[in-house]
C-alpha cells in the first residue's frame, strides 16, 4: 500500500511539473485614437482633442500623440438620428491636436449631436453620439457668504434638469478661486502637510502644485433621488462642508451630465479602485466611442460663487 | 444525517439475481422502478434518465415510499458517545461483524440498525481519534434493543493531521463532494497566529483562498456567497474577524466541521455552491474541564461541564493586539486605530429530558470594533458582527423515526461611520433571520432510509444610509421564505446506494417558488473501491456585496421582481479508495453551470431614486475541475495532499465587453500537501505547503490621459486593459510548526511553536499602477504575507 500511495505523490508532483507555471503576460498595446470633447448646453462648440492612445510602459507625451491632420465634423442630429446640419472642424494651430468649430454655433440642450474623426487610412472611422442634458436655472443661492462650518449650509435652489428616461445625474464641481497656502481648510492642511508645524506656516515654501488636486475638483455622479423635488419641480442641493478645501471665494459649479460622461465617469471611478471588483481586476472604461477611445460627453450647467467665511472653531 | 442500513448478505444475494446482472446503473434503477410502479397502477415513461432526472428522483421517491412495509426483523438504536465528555459523536461508525450490515451516526449522534434475524451479533464500533470497540449483543425476533455506546479517547498526545482515519471510520465519510476537518487537526495546522476552521478547509481539494489575508471560502469556481455557512443549523451571514482575515469560528468550541463542496443532498438549500456545517461542543457530561489559550493574536478561554439534566460548554476569545498597537503608537506610526478588536463567545446548554428527548440551546456572539483618528477632524469608525442562537429538540418518535425540530436566530450587523470636517456619514446594516426547522429520519429496513423536513422563516434586511445628517438611502426587505424536502436513500444490493431528494423553495420578495431535483448513486466495485455519480439544482435568493479585501462592509441582497434568484446545475462523478490500513486514494470531476447570478452593479456610483431591479447587473457562470486527495501514512509521517485542476469563468455585461473572464480566484493548479510526525512522545511537527497557479489580474496595455476635463486637474488617467488577461507568477509558501505537551501542575499543557512563510517567498496579492507626472505609469506589487511571521501559542488544559 506505500507503493500505492508513492505512486500517488508521484502522480501528483509530475502534473505539478508538467503544468508548468503561469507567468505574466506582456504589453499588447495597438495604438487608438483618443477623442476628448465637452458640450455645454447653451454654449458654443467646444474644441475637440484628437490623439493616439499610448504604451502602457511608455512616457506619455500629450503632444507628440496629437493626431494634427483629422477630419473632424460634428453633426447636429434630428429626432430620426439623421443629420439636420454638420459642422466642420478646422486645426487650432496653437494647440497640438485640437480643432476648433469653423463657426460658431450655440449647443442646444435636449438635442443630439454626433462626431466623427477621420484619422487617415490606417484607422477606422470614429464616432460618438451624445443627447445633451436641457438646460436648467439657478433660482437662488442660499447666500453669498457663509462662515465655514455654519449649520445652516451652504445650498443652491435649482430648477429640474429633465432628460429623456431617466432621473438626472448632477457632478458638483468646486473651484478655488484664492487657492493659497493661508486659505487650506485645516482638515486638507493636515492630509498635505502631514508632519509640518502649522504653527510655522511662513516657513513652508509651498506652490499651487501643492494642491493641485483641489484645484478643481468634483463630486462623483449624483442621482437626484438623493434630493427632494418640490412640486414646483424644484430642488435644493446642500454643499456638505468637507467638499470645501479653501477659505476665499469659491466657485461651485452643477453640471447636469449626459449618459457618455456618466459612464465614463462611473468606469473610470473603478479602474481608481474601491468598488466590488477584486484588487488587481481593471475593467476597461465604457467610453461610448466607436472604433477609438476618448470622451464625446455634453452636459447643462449653473454656477454660483460663494465667499468661504473663517470661524473661530 | 446519514442514518443507513447496509443490506443483509440473504438480500443481496437474491437482489444480485434480479437485477445486478443487469450491469448498468440505467437499467438498474429503471428496471427498479418499473417493477415497483407498475405494482402500484403508476404509469412509467422511458424517458431520459439525466434529462429528466426529476420526474426520476420524484419517481423513486413515491415508488420506494410506497413499498414501506413493517419488517419482521429486529433493530438496534442509540447514541454513540465520548466515553471521557459524554459528546455526542457525529458519523462515528458502526458495523455488525462478519456481514455489510452497518450504519453510521447522525448529526445528532444517533444510528440505527434494522433487518438484523434474531441471533446474537458483534458491533464493530469505530470514530476517528478513538479506541475501536466490539460490543455483543442477543437480538431475538422483533426486538427493539436501545444501545447507547461510549468510546474511549486516545489520548491527549494523539494528534496526527489527519482529515480523516481508519478505514472503518469512513463509511460515511466517502459521501460524494464531502469532507470533514477533525478540531485536532484545526488546532495542530502552522497557521497565521490563530487557529481557523476556514482556513483549514482551505487545504481540502477544490477549496480556494483569496489571498493570505483571507479567510473567504471559494469553493469549486463559487465565490463565498454560494456557501450556506451554518452553526448549530443556524445561517451565519458574516463568518469573519478583522475584516475577513480569520474566521468566526473558535476551534475550542467547534465539535464538528463538515463541508459539502458540491451536489448537496436535498436536507440543505439555499445556496448554489456548498454547504459548511457546524456544530458546537455539547459539553462535557462527566466532568468539569476547561482549556485556556494564549497566543499572539488573541487569547482563549473554554469550560465545560455536567449539570443535572445534561451539560453545558461556555467558550470566549478576545483579540490581544492592543499591546502591539500601544508600542506602535508610542513609536507615532501614522494610522494606529484608537480602538482595534474581536471579540466572541460561544455557549451550549444540554438537556436530557428523557432517552428520547434532548434539548439544546446554543448561541454564538461576536463583534469587530475599529476606531481610527485619520487626521485631525477626520474619524473613522467601524463596529460589525454576528448573533446566532438556537433552540434545537431531538425526539425519538420510535427507534425507526428520528426527529429534530430546530428555532433559530441568526442576526448580523455592520455600522461603519465616517467623520470629514463635520460631515458626517454613516451606514445601518443589519440582517435579521428568524427560522424554524424540522427533519425527520425513518428507516423502515435495511434497504431503505427517507429523511423529509421543512425549514421557513422571515428574512429581514434593512439598510439605511445617512450622509451630513440626511437620510439618502434606505432599503428595507422583509421576506418569508419556505423550503420542504423529502429524500430517499434507497440500496437495492451492496453493491448500489441511490440517493433521490427534491427539496421545493418559496420566496416571498418576488413570490419565487423553485423545485430543486437532487440524485446521487453509488457503486461499491469491490470492498474498497467505490464510484459515485451525483447531480441536482440549486438555487439561491440571496446575494453578496462584498469585497475580497474587506469583509466588514458586507450587504446581503435579496431576490426580488424582476430580480430572479440565482440557479445552477452541478454535474459530480468521482472514485473513492481506501486500503485496510487507512490510505485513502480519491478523485472527483466536476462540472457546474451558474445563470442568472445577480450582484450589486459595481459600477453604479449612486443608488438613490433607482427601482430596486435597476441596482443590479445580471450574469452567468461555469466551473469545471478534477481533485485528488491522497491521504495516509509513509514511515513516520501521516498527512494529506490535495490536487486540483480547475478552471471558472464569469461573464456579466458590463464587465469584459460581455465576454467570459476568470475571476482573481480562478487557479488552474492547486496543490496543498500537510504532513506530520510524532519526533519524540511530547513533540510533534508538522508542516503545509501550498502551491497554485498565479491568480489572474489585469495588466494594462495601452494608457491615455483626458487634458481638458471641465471637472478636474490634473488630467483624467485611463488604461485599457485586457480584463484578467494575465496572471501573477505562481503563489507557494510554506508554514511549519512543533507542538510540544506534557504537564504542568497536573495539568496537561501544549505549547506550539509556529513560522507562516518559512522561506518568506514573496507572493503578490495584486499589482497597484500609478499614473505618474512624467507621462509614465508605474506598477507597485501589493504583497501577501511579505516576511516569515512566527507564531507563539500555550494551551493548558485542566
Amino acid at each position: 500500500m506505500k507503493r500505492l500511495m508513492k505512486t500517488s505523490l508521484y502522480a501528483l508532483a509530475v502534473l505539478f511539473v508538467i503544468s508548468g507555471c503561469e507567468t505574466e503576460s506582456g504589453s499588447n498595446h495597438e495604438p487608438e485614437i483618443v477623442v476628448e470633447s465637452y458640450l455645454v448646453a447653451g454654449q458654443p462648440l467646444p474644441q475637440v482633442w484628437v490623439h493616439l492612445s499610448e504604451d502602457k510602459d511608455a512616457v506619455y507625451v500629450s503632444n507628440a500623440l496629437a493626431v494634427n491632420d483629422a477630419q473632424v465634423t460634428i453633426h447636429l442630429l434630428d429626432a430620426a438620428g439623421q443629420t439636420e446640419k454638420a459642422f466642420e472642424y478646422v486645426r487650432a494651430l496653437d494647440v497640438p491636436g485640437a480643432y476648433s468649430a469653423a463657426q460658431t454655433q450655440l449647443v442646444e440642450g435636449g438635442r443630439s449631436y454626433r462626431l466623427e474623426v477621420d484619422a487617415g487610412p490606417a484607422f477606422d472611422k470614429v464616432s460618438a453620439q451624445t443627447l445633451v442634458p436641457t438646460l436648467f436655472d439657478l433660482i437662488a443661492p442660499s447666500s453669498e457668504a457663509i462662515e465655514y462650518k455654519d449649520p445652516a449650509q451652504y445650498s443652491m435652489l435649482v430648477t429640474q434638469s429633465k432628460f429623456e428616461d431617466r432621473q438626472g445625474i448632477f457632478v458638483f464641481t468646486m473651484e478655488a478661486l484664492k487657492p493659497t497656502i493661508y486659505n487650506l481648510i485645516p482638515t486638507y492642511f493636515e492630509f498635505i502637510f502631514e508632519g509640518e508645524d502649522i504653527e510655522d506656516i511662513d516657513s513652508i515654501e509651498w506652490t499651487t502644485e501643492d494642491f493641485e488636486g483641489l484645484l478643481i475638483f468634483s463630486s462623483q455622479p449624483i442621482f437626484e433621488g438623493n434630493y427632494e423635488v418640490f412640486p414646483d419641480e424644484t430642488l435644493r442641493v446642500k454643499l456638505p462642508w468637507f467638499a470645501v478645501p479653501f477659505f476665499g471665494p469659491l466657485k461651485v459649479t452643477m453640471s447636469a451630465i449626459d449618459d457618455n460622461l456618466f459612464d465614463f465617469q462611473r468606469y473610470q471611478l473603478v479602474q481608481q479602485g474601491g468598488s466590488t471588483l477584486s484588487p488587481g481586476e481593471i475593467p476597461n472604461v465604457v467610453d461610448n466611442v466607436e472604433n477609438g477611445r476618448g470622451i464625446f460627453g455634453s452636459m447643462a450647467q449653473v454656477s454660483h460663487t460663494v465667499e468661504i467665511l473663517r470661524n473661530d472653531r | 444525517m446519514c442514518i443507513a442500513g447496509y443490506l443483509h448478505p440473504t438480500v443481496v444475494l437474491e437482489f444480485r439475481m434480479n437485477c445486478d446482472a443487469q450491469g448498468a446503473i440505467r437499467a438498474a434503477i429503471l428496471k427498479t422502478i418499473s417493477h415497483r410502479c407498475v405494482e402500484h397502477g403508476v404509469p412509467l415513461t422511458n424517458r431520459p434518465i439525466l434529462k429528466h432526472f426529476a420526474t426520476l428522483a420524484l419517481l423513486i421517491l413515491v415508488c420506494s415510499t410506497s413499498q414501506v412495509q413493517a419488517q419482521d426483523t429486529a433493530s438496534i438504536s442509540g447514541f454513540v458517545k465520548d466515553a471521557e465528555s459524554g459528546e455526542t459523536l457525529i458519523l462515528a461508525n458502526l458495523r455488525i461483524s462478519g456481514s455489510l450490515l452497518g450504519a453510521a451516526t447522525n448529526t445528532a449522534g444517533y444510528y440505527t440498525i434494522t433487518g438484523l434475524p434474531a441471533a446474537t451479533y458483534t458491533i464493530l464500533v469505530s470514530y476517528i481519534g478513538y479506541q475501536s470497540q466490539e460490543i455483543q449483543i442477543d437480538l431475538s425476533a422483533d426486538e427493539h434493543s436501545r444501545l447507547d455506546i461510549e468510546l474511549s479517547p486516545l489520548g491527549f498526545e494523539v494528534g496526527e493531521i489527519v482529515v480523516t482515519a481508519e478505514a472503518d471510520s469512513e463509511e460515511e465519510q466517502r459521501q460524494l463532494g464531502a469532507s470533514r476537518m477533525q478540531t485536532a487537526t484545526i488546532r495542530k495546522l502552522p497557521t497565521i497566529l490563530e487557529p481557523d476552521v476556514f482556513r483549514s478547509l482551505q487545504l481540502l481539494p477544490g477549496v480556494k483562498a483569496a489571498s493570505d489575508y483571507s479567510s473567504g471560502l471559494y469553493i469549486r469556481g463559487g465565490s463565498p456567497d454560494q456557501t450556506l455557512i451554518l452553526l448549530d443549523r443556524t445561517t451565519v451571514y458574516n463568518p469573519s474577524h478583522f475584516f475577513g482575515v480569520f474566521s468566526t469560528f473558535n476551534p475550542d468550541a467547534i465539535k464538528d466541521v463538515r463541508l459539502f463542496k458540491g451536489a448537496y443532498p436535498a436536507s440543505y438549500g439555499g445556496r448554489i455552491g456548498s454547504v459548511v456545517d457546524i456544530y458546537n461542543k455539547d459539553g462535557n457530561r462527566n466532568s468539569r474541564h476547561g482549556t485556556v489559550s494564549l497566543g499572539l493574536l488573541a487569547s482563549r478561554a473554554m469550560i465545560e461541564g455536567p449539570h443535572q439534566w445534561g451539560s453545558w460548554m461556555l467558550a470566549v476569545r478576545r483579540s490581544t493586539v492592543e499591546p502591539i498597537l500601544a508600542v506602535a503608537r508610542n513609536a507615532d506610526v501614522n494610522g494606529i486605530p484608537d480602538t482595534f478588536y474581536f471579540i466572541d463567545a460561544n455557549g451550549k446548554l444540554n438537556l436530557d429530558l428523557s432517552q428520547n428527548d434532548r434539548v439544546s440551546m446554543s448561541f454564538y456572539a461576536g463583534k469587530d470594533v475599529v476606531v481610527v483618528p485619520i487626521v485631525e477632524d477626520v474619524d473613522a469608525e467601524l463596529r460589525y458582527g454576528n448573533e446566532t442562537f438556537s433552540v434545537n429538540w431531538t425526539h425519538l418518535f420510535s427507534d425507526r423515526l428520528f426527529s429534530n425540530f430546530t428555532f433559530t436566530r441568526s442576526h448580523y450587523f455592520s455600522n461603519p461611520s465616517f467623520e470629514f470636517a463635520s460631515t458626517y456619514s454613516e451606514q445601518d446594516n443589519q440582517v435579521t433571520d428568524y427560522s424554524v426547522k424540522g427533519d425527520f429520519e425513518f428507516i423502515p429496513d435495511s434497504r431503505r432510509s427517507f429523511k423529509a423536513g421543512f425549514w421557513g422563516g422571515q428574512f429581514r434586511f434593512d439598510l439605511l444610509n445617512e450622509f451630513d445628517s440626511v437620510d439618502v438611502f434606505s432599503l428595507r426587505t422583509r421576506s418569508l421564505y419556505g423550503n420542504g424536502f423529502a429524500e430517499s436513500i434507497y440500496r437495492p444490493s451492496a453493491q448500489w446506494t441511490i440517493t433521490t431528494g427534491v427539496r421545493g423553495s418559496y420566496f416571498e420578495n418576488g413570490s419565487f417558488f423553485r423545485v430543486e431535483p437532487r440524485l446521487s448513486i453509488e457503486r461499491r466495485l469491490t470492498d474498497r473501491l467505490f464510484a459515485q455519480f451525483g447531480t441536482g439544482r440549486f438555487h439561491q435568493f440571496l446575494t453578496l456585496v462584498s469585497n475580497e479585501a474587506f469583509s466588514g462592509l458586507d450587504v446581503w441582497l435579496t431576490s426580488a421582481a424582476k430580480v430572479p434568484p440565482a440557479h445552477g446545475d452541478q454535474f459530480v462523478t468521482g472514485l473513492k479508495y481506501r486500503s485496510d490500513s487507512g490510505f485513502r486514494l480519491e478523485w472527483e470531476g466536476y462540472y457546474r453551470t451558474m445563470q442568472n447570478l445577480f450582484t450589486l452593479d459595481p459600477f453604479l456610483p449612486d443608488v438613490a431614486g433607482l427601482d430596486y431591479h435597476e441596482m443590479f447587473i445580471f450574469g452567468k457562470g461555469y466551473a469545471w475541475g478534477s481533485e485528488v486527495f491522497v491521504e495516509g501514512r509513509i514511515g513516520p509521517f501521516t498527512g494529506f495532499a490535495g490536487y486540483t485542476y480547475g478552471k471558472t469563468r464569469r461573464r456579466f455585461p458590463a464587465i469584459n465587453e460581455d465576454a467570459y473572464y476568470a475571476p482573481k480566484y480562478d487557479r488552474t493548479h492547486d496543490l496543498n500537501v500537510t504532513g506530520s510526525t510524532q519526533l519524540t512522545p511530547t513533540w510533534q511537527l508538522a508542516a503545509v505547503f501550498n502551491y497554485a497557479t498565479g491568480q489572474a489580474y489585469t495588466e494594462p496595455s495601452s494608457q491615455y490621459r483626458l487634458t481638458h476635463s471641465p471637472f478636474q486637474v490634473p488630467d483624467t488617467n485611463v488604461l485599457v486593459s485586457p480584463f484578467n488577461g494575465a496572471r501573477l507568477p505562481a503563489y507557494h509558501r510554506l508554514d511549519v510548526g512543533a507542538t510540544k505537551t506534557g504537564r504542568l501542575f497536573g495539568a496537561e499543557y501544549e505549547l506550539q511553536l509556529q513560522v507562516v512563510n518559512v522561506y518568506n517567498r514573496s507572493n503578490i496579492w495584486f499589482p497597484f499602477f500609478e499614473f505618474e507626472d512624467d507621462g509614465s505609469v508605474t506598477r507597485e506589487d501589493v504583497p501577501q504575507i511579505p516576511i516569515p511571521i512566527p507564531n507563539v501559542a500555550f494551551t493548558l488544559k485542566f
